[in-house]
């Protein structure tokens, strides 16, 4: 691929620039010159948007065109022929406009990578100081250096040893990698899992050990039960063995008893409470006897006091006595009387702190008012002060506002006018972007127009809607496929008529027709030679019989024959009918098909011949464009008007400007904006020394009237003030001498306040004791005051009242002690007459006590001898005689514990066994209530879904190394030969034989790159850094020559790449670029004129191009 | 009749995705999983249905673990308390339902099979049919009861149907001969993505698995709630906490920004689920596990979604290489790099874990050579691996 020319349309500081490579020559080099900021790069950065595309955000060179406005086009030669492509920010178009897929030009290209590109393609000073710097780096490997010295990729076995890194951090044969780690997590995860895992084995075990242990349990229970049935037989026997000895010890204990009945039901009791109520007699009637003495005793002892009578209900009454508060007479006496003496001291006090207040508020005499007034007093004069103070203020503000207004300035004219005109001018720049917006419009328009038909707005009346347009598209498609399958069905249909057709015939021909009226003939004359023959029984008639015989059954044999050929026949023709039904059916398909085409053909022109379209399929671009035109046109005409329109109103504005500034008194000329700008701002400034007097004699008038209000204010607060002072010795004082002896009229108004309180406390107790004194003055006994008599009355008082209460007692005790008595004895006599009733019959002497203990140790006895029959009874219940009899001949106390110890050990073994089943159960229930082996079988799946992509990983990783690696060690291999001598010889002429090729040999680390010169053999990585930058510029040249012989030509861009070259380097520089230029496509951009010169001189048919500068373009 | 349809719960089987091994989210994925159970009884209590019916594969043989048996039957009781009774049958995964080994399963829980093919609860009659062994290729149908006259006859079958790709071919049979057996409704399990056909007042329904686990079940999520009597009506109700999805996402001509806001705009919006998703990108060049990480960047500002994984399929970038590029590519496309290839995946294939071992299958080869080269095209390109 050539490039031939570059037309930067809009791009970077470019409009409409065109640069011409022209034809391709014997040597194409092209110089491109130009200063610093020229647009070399510029140039170069446009060649790369053009193939790789306009950076979507921020590209560097959209600073005069927006990144929208951006458009490069470019002629290319390839081995196809000459192409045209256009970029823009929206995609790549051919010469006409049309998109193009990227593809199309990538596909062009031998890498996709805009920087990989640029690398392999171009050459600046910076890359070739780093293309140096890379193969000092690559040292001992050859094979990179070369590498990274044709392809301009440096540091590939770097890349590709991490590539093996990141494998074999995931996987290393024998290493403890991620891979095994895994495993070994995974492992322990297994092990998770059979030991969490309930599995059906398991489950199975447990519950075997369960079953049997269950089994054991049974069979120890049952052994258990057997033990303890002769245990219990056995301690029958013994036990009918001692009831035998228990009776004959109670029967003989009974044969010393009384023998009469026994006791009835209930006899014990009655007997039992019978004797206690007789002792309880006794002891109440002792208890009685005892109570009336006691009481006699105390009525004999205490006399009766009725004069102390007398006393105790005076004091009563007298302590019972109170005081209108409720509170008791006697005891607020006894409070009160310490407390007189004090509390006459404290009037003494108040009084005197009362005058001395007085006196310090500066009065004589008696207090001049109660405390509510001083109360008023206090409020009044705040009031009146402050009536005051805000007089004094308002007065200062007054002289001080009179005194700052200034002098009246003159009225401004013309103000508001002058601002409103230059408000209504319009901005410049608004009229420019109207005057752009239409321009834009314009060219889009005509842009979108360009592949019309001229005269197209025309077309554009009635044209139809889209979707009314591509319906009728797809019904002439439809129409036209209809019919296409219309045709092939009724061929179908035709052909499979034809061959009915022939399958019918071929029925016919094999139809050999015989009629029932042939039967019914061959079946009659058979018969009647058969009569014939049986009249005649000859030679003759057996013939003819034989003959109609034959002849009858060789056409029953053809009928039935024929019946098979006729039902095909029947059936072939009922096929022929249906098939020719088909075709009749297909024609009429066919022939309502082509009408529809038709009329869809003649819809389809009405519709698109105004349009100037013949094919269906240009049909639908046509509308669009023409839609897409007609809508750009509208709106560049729509755009063109607000242009005019914005031109109008600035014309008229500045009409209106004119005649504002007039008004103001300015003769108007020159730049009106500007001098309608500085009349605004001398009028504003004058209207602002209007406002500002307007505002200062307002202030003074607001001033006068405050003051004049206050007065009035202050005039009432004192009067008020005043009123409150009538007839006091200090209505005529200052408002500062009142202030002053505020203070001390409050404490005096306290200090009486305390006095009057004392004053009626001591009233209040002097009163109290003087009612008890009187109170007390009729009690009959001695003492100097009330108190003291009526201690002496309490006294003899409480005496005469506890004799009294005394006497009372005795007496009621008396009484009730002789009532009991008689009681008690009643009760006696009761008693005896029950035990009587009792031992009625039943023998025996002494006290009755006894009588009844022996009675009821008789029936006792009796009771035992029938319990212990009852008991040999139950003991033999059920059990067999003869065993039992066996038993009662071995069973001794020996035996049974025998027996006892070999129950316990059974029921032992019970307990264990169900010990065991419990375990067991309890083992199969945690079991099954446990998690589960769950978290441990997700947590191994993750792992695994986790080294699932990472083996993938790994695995690409490595077969991509691999094919990396396989394809270095192949690039290395077929162009190190002819591209080290290559490079060889043009770094011998580059350095102007200073050094004279390159060779490989053994090296630190295998095979190397030497340079080789007079002075000896030199490794590179050891030349200078300008050195190795021509052992760089060397291997690239070579690099690009072998690409171009495998590849074809691109071309090949070098930017100021001999700046830093003596003569003779850039000669010979230029020279190879020469020869390079054979092969492919060399430009050098550059800003020095004298490499220009050597050029011309070393490769006379050298191409230059001239940037022109930056002013030039305006 | 109203019941409770639900099929292939494979209790105890866990999720086939790494995002489980995330601490946080893994917590939320495990519940989703295993509360899949008590969410579908919550359902049945809720709606209040006559029966639930259970069509097979209630456990998994990947994890044969008897207290998942256990756990069952404390949930099936929470219906049976409530008067709702539950029909089963055994699919190919249930050894786990063998009464003889295991005991029974309790009052008001039938288990339907040869000797008792047939419960009758309320008005319908409920057949069904069990697998006694792992395989059964024949289709079991014409040993089905015919249908009791008065009665809804429900049929409980565990079948893959006509064949379904990925599913084990288990006791065949049409969609027509179902529905012309005669009865009101086939309860169908074994097949885990759901469908359903309702023909003639006959419903023929594959509920699907209540709870993808993995990337290929990605169509169903729900149980199936059926009111019988008249014709059938059928309401999918979801189950799933955790939704399996595929993203197709074109990444032609982004740069770095526009590839994360790209797959960003492709995710799905917030919803009560978790999303595991695998994207299959097309228009980018750039390697699988490249492209995984800006996936994943891209969706962690998104609550409820991970990305289980990437696909790319090769586009403009892969086609067009650079000198070295081009040359790798004739060299990978050579039968001798090819064979040496096969074998060292064979090795690296050969240290893996067996369960994974067909992510590196010989059919594998060329994807993931197409990666490779991709990967280190990149890598050559930036200067760094």
């Amino acid at each position: 691929m050539r490039i031939a020319q570059l037309h930067l349309t809009r791009y970077g500081h470019f409009t409409d620039a065109t640069f011409d490579f022209g034809p391709p020559r014997a040597s194409d080099v092209t110089i491109i010159y130009g200063d610093n900021e020229a647009g070399k790069s510029t140039l170069f950065n446009a060649w790369l948007d053009l193939l790789f595309g306009i950076p979507a955000r921020k590209p560097p060179y959209a600073f005069r065109h927006t990144r929208a406005q951006l458009e490069i086009g470019a002629r290319v030669e390839t081995a196809q022929g000459t192409q045209h492509f256009l970029r823009t920010g929206r995609g790549l178009f051919d010469g006409d406009g049309r998109p193009l897929e990227e593809m199309r030009l990538k596909a062009r290209l031998p890498s996709p990578d805009r920087e990989d590109y640029k690398k392999r393609f171009s050459l600046d000073d910076r890359a070739l100081r780093e293309g140096g710097e890379e193969i000092a780096a690559a040292k001992g490997d050859l094979g990179q250096a070369l590498h990274v010295g044709s392809s301009g990729l440096g540091g590939v076995g770097k890349v590709l040893d991490g590539v093996r890194d990141t494998v074999e951090a995931f996987h290393m044969k024998g290493g403890r990698r991620e891979l095994a780690k895994a495993k070994l997590e995974l492992a322990e995860l297994s092990a998770r899992i059979r030991e969490d895992e309930l599995t059906p084995p398991r489950f199975d075990a447990l519950q075997a050990t369960l079953e049997d242990a269950e089994a054991e349990a049974d069979a120890a229970t049952n052994a258990a039960q057997t033990a303890a049935q002769e245990v219990l037989l056995c301690q029958t026997a013994l036990d009918l063995r001692d009831i035998a000895a228990a009776r004959e010890t109670l029967e003989a204990r009974l044969a010393d008893m009384p023998e009469g009945p026994p006791l009835p039901t209930g006899a014990e009791g009655d007997l039992r409470e019978a004797i206690t109520a007789q002792a309880d007699a006794a002891e109440a009637t002792a208890e009685a006897k005892r109570q009336i003495a006691a009481a006699q005793a105390v009525l004999d002892d205490t006399a009766p006091d009725p004069g102390g009578m007398v006393l105790a209900a005076e004091v009563a009454r007298i302590t019972a006595l109170t005081l209108e508060d409720g509170t008791s007479l006697l005891a607020r006496a006894e409070a009160n009387r310490a407390d007189l003496p004090r509390r006459k001291d404290n009037l003494t006090e108040a009084e005197a702190e009362r005058d001395a207040a007085l006196a310090q508020a500066g009065l004589i005499g008696p207090l001049p008012f109660e405390a509510t007034q001083l109360d008023e007093l206090e409020s009044l004069l705040p009031k009146a002060e402050q009536a005051q103070n805000d007089l004094d203020r308002l007065r200062d503000t007054h002289d001080r506002e009179a005194a700052a207004v200034p002098t009246k300035p003159p009225a401004p004219l013309g103000k508001d006018a002058l601002e409103g005109a230059l408000a209504a001018i319009p901005d410049p720049s608004y009229l420019a972007d109207r005057r752009d917006a239409a321009q834009t419009a314009r060219e889009a328009a005509s842009t979108a127009a360009a592949t019309l038909p001229a005269g197209w707005d025309a077309l554009c009346t009635g044209l139809p809607e889209e979707a009314d347009a591509q319906a009728l598209v797809d019904a002439l498609r439809d129409a036209k496929a209809a019919v296409t399958t219309a045709r092939a069905t009724l061929d179908t249909a035709r052909a499979d008529r034809d061959a009915a057709r022939d399958i019918r015939d071929a029925a016919m021909a094999q139809h050999d027709a015989v009629t029932d009226a042939d039967r019914i003939a061959a079946r009659t004359a058979r018969d009647g030679a058969w009569e014939t023959h049986r009249a005649t029984l000859d030679a003759a008639t057996a013939d003819t019989f034989r003959t109609a015989m034959r002849h009858d059954d060789a056409i029953a044999e053809r009928f039935a024959r024929g019946a098979e050929a006729r039902a095909a026949l029947t059936a072939a023709e009922a096929e022929l009918s249906r098939k020719e039904a088909r075709v009749s059916h297909a024609e009429a398909a066919l022939e309502a098909a082509e009408n529809a085409t038709k009329e869809r053909k003649a819809l389809f022109n009405a519709l698109a011949k105004p349009l100037q379209v013949k094919d269906p399929g240009a049909l639908m671009p046509r509308i669009r464009r023409l839609r897409d035109a007609i809508r750009a046109d509208i709106s560049a005409r729509a755009a063109e008007t607000r242009a005019q329109q914005a031109e109008n109103a600035t014309s008229v504005a500045l009409g209106e400007l004119v005649a504002a500034l007039k008004e103001t008194g300015v003769t108007p000329g020159g730049d009106l904006r500007r001098q309608a700008s500085d009349r605004l701002k001398d009028l504003v400034r004058a209207e602002t020394a209007v406002k500002l007097h307007q505002e200062a004699a307002k202030r003074v008038e607001k001033a006068a009237e405050r003051l004049a209000a206050g007065k009035v204010t202050a005039k009432a607060s004192d009067a008020a003030l005043r009123t409150a002072l009538t007839g006091t010795e200090m209505e005529p004082w200052p408002l500062d001498r009142l202030r002053e002896s505020l203070p001390a009229l409050r404490r005096a108004l306290q200090a009486e306040g305390q006095r009057r309180d004392l004053a009626a406390r001591i009233d209040t107790i002097t009163a109290a004791l003087d009612r008890l004194e009187a109170e007390a003055a009729a009690l009959d006994v001695d003492g100097d005051d009330a108190f003291a008599r009526l201690s002496q009355a309490r006294i003899r008082g409480d005496a005469a009242l506890a004799a009294d209460e005394a006497r009372k007692n005795a007496k009621m005790a008396r009484d009730a002690g002789e009532a009991a008595l008689a009681r008690c004895e009643s009760r006696a006599k009761r008693a005896q007459a029950e035990i009587d009733r009792i031992f009625k019959d039943q023998g025996g002497t002494g006290p009755a006590r006894d009588r009844l203990a022996t009675l009821l140790e008789r029936d006792g006895t009796r009771a035992e001898l029938a319990a212990l029959d009852q008991r040999e009874a139950s003991l033999r219940n059920g059990v067999d005689a003869k065993v039992l009899a066996t038993a009662l001949t071995h069973a001794n106390a020996m035996h049974l514990s025998a027996l006892q110890t070999k129950q316990a050990e059974a029921e032992e073994a019970v307990s264990h066994a169900r010990e065991a089943v419990g375990a067991a159960r309890e083992a199969r229930r945690a079991a099954l209530a446990a998690t589960g082996a769950g978290a441990p079988r997700q947590a191994r799946v993750a792992l695994l879904e986790e080294l699932r992509p990472k083996a993938r990983h790994a695995a690409a990783l490595m077969l991509g190394e691999a094919a990396a690696r396989r394809a270095l060690d192949r690039h290395q291999e077929e162009n190190r030969g002819q591209m080290l001598n290559d490079a060889g010889a043009a770094f011998a002429r580059l350095t102007d034989g200073a050094w004279t090729r390159l060779e490989t040999g053994p090296g630190e680390k295998g095979e190397a790159l030497f340079a080789v010169g007079p002075a000896g053999r030199v490794p590179v990585q050891d030349l200078s850094t300008g050195t190795r930058g021509q052992v760089y510029l060397a291997l690239r040249l070579a690099g690009y020559s072998a690409f171009v012989e495998t590849s074809g030509p691109l071309p090949f861009v070098l930017d100021d790449i001999a700046e830093t070259f003596d003569d003779t380097r850039a000669r010979a520089t230029l020279t190879m670029l020469g020869e390079l230029g054979a092969r492919g496509q060399a430009i050098l951009l550059t800003h020095h004129w004298h490499l220009v010169e050597l050029a011309r001189a070393a490769l006379p048919a050298v191409r230059v191009i001239e940037l022109p500068g930056r002013s030039e373009l305006g | 009749m109203k019941l409770l349809h639900a099929a292939d719960l494979h209790l105890g089987s866990p999720l086939r995705t790494a995002l489980t091994r995330d601490p946080v989210r893994g917590a939320a994925l495990a519940q989703a999983l295993d509360g899949v159970l008590d969410r579908i009884v919550d359902i049945a209590l809720t709606e209040a249905v006559d029966v639930v019916l259970l069509a097979g594969d209630i456990f998994d043989n990947g994890a044969p673990d008897v207290t998942l048996r256990a756990r069952l039957l404390a949930q099936l009781r929470r219906l049976t308390k409530a008067g709702i009774p539950v029909a089963i049958i055994r699919g190919n995964h249930d050894a786990l339902l063998d009464l003889t080994r295991y005991g029974p399963l309790g009052g008001g829980i039938h288990l339907l099979d040869r000797d008792s093919p047939t419960a009758v609860i309320g008005d319908a009659a409920i057949h069904g049919l069990g697998h006694r062994n792992g395989d059964m290729p024949q289709s079991l149908l014409p040993h089905y009861p015919a249908p009791q006259t008065g009665r809804l006859n429900i049929g409980l079958m565990h079948t893959s149907l006509d064949g379904t790709a990925g599913h084990d071919p288990y006791a065949p049979c049409a969609t027509g001969d179902l529905l012309g057996h005669g009865y009101d409704y086939w309860a169908l399990g074994h097949i885990h993505r759901r469908s359903e056909t309702i023909q003639d007042g006959c419903a023929v329904v594959m509920p699907g698995i209540p709870q993808g686990r993995h990337i290929n079940e990605d169509r169903g999520g729900g149980v199936t709630i059926a009111t019988l009597g008249g014709t059938p009506s059928l309401r999918q109700v979801p189950v799933a906490r955790l939704a399996f999805g595929r993203v197709q996402v074109d990444l032609t001509g982004e740069d770095a920004t526009g590839i994360l806001d790209t797959i960003a705009a492709a995710l799905p919006d917030p919803s009560d689920l978790h999303h595991i998703l695998r994207l299959h990108i097309t228009g980018s060049a750039l390697p699988e596990a490249e492209l995984l990480a800006l996936a994943r960047e891209a969706a962690s500002t998104r609550d409820g979604i991970g990305i289980e994984a990437v696909r790319r399929r090769a586009g403009v970038g892969a086609e067009t290489a650079g000198l070295l590029t081009g040359l790798m590519r004739e060299e990978a496309a050579t039968d001798s790099f090819r064979d040496t290839g096969l074998q060292m995946m064979a090795d690296l294939r050969d240290a893996l874990p067996v369960e994974i071992r067909d992510t590196l299958s010989d059919a594998e080869f060329d994807a993931l050579l197409g990666d490779g080269l991709s990967t280190v095209d990149q890598a050559l390109r930036r200067g760094a691996p």
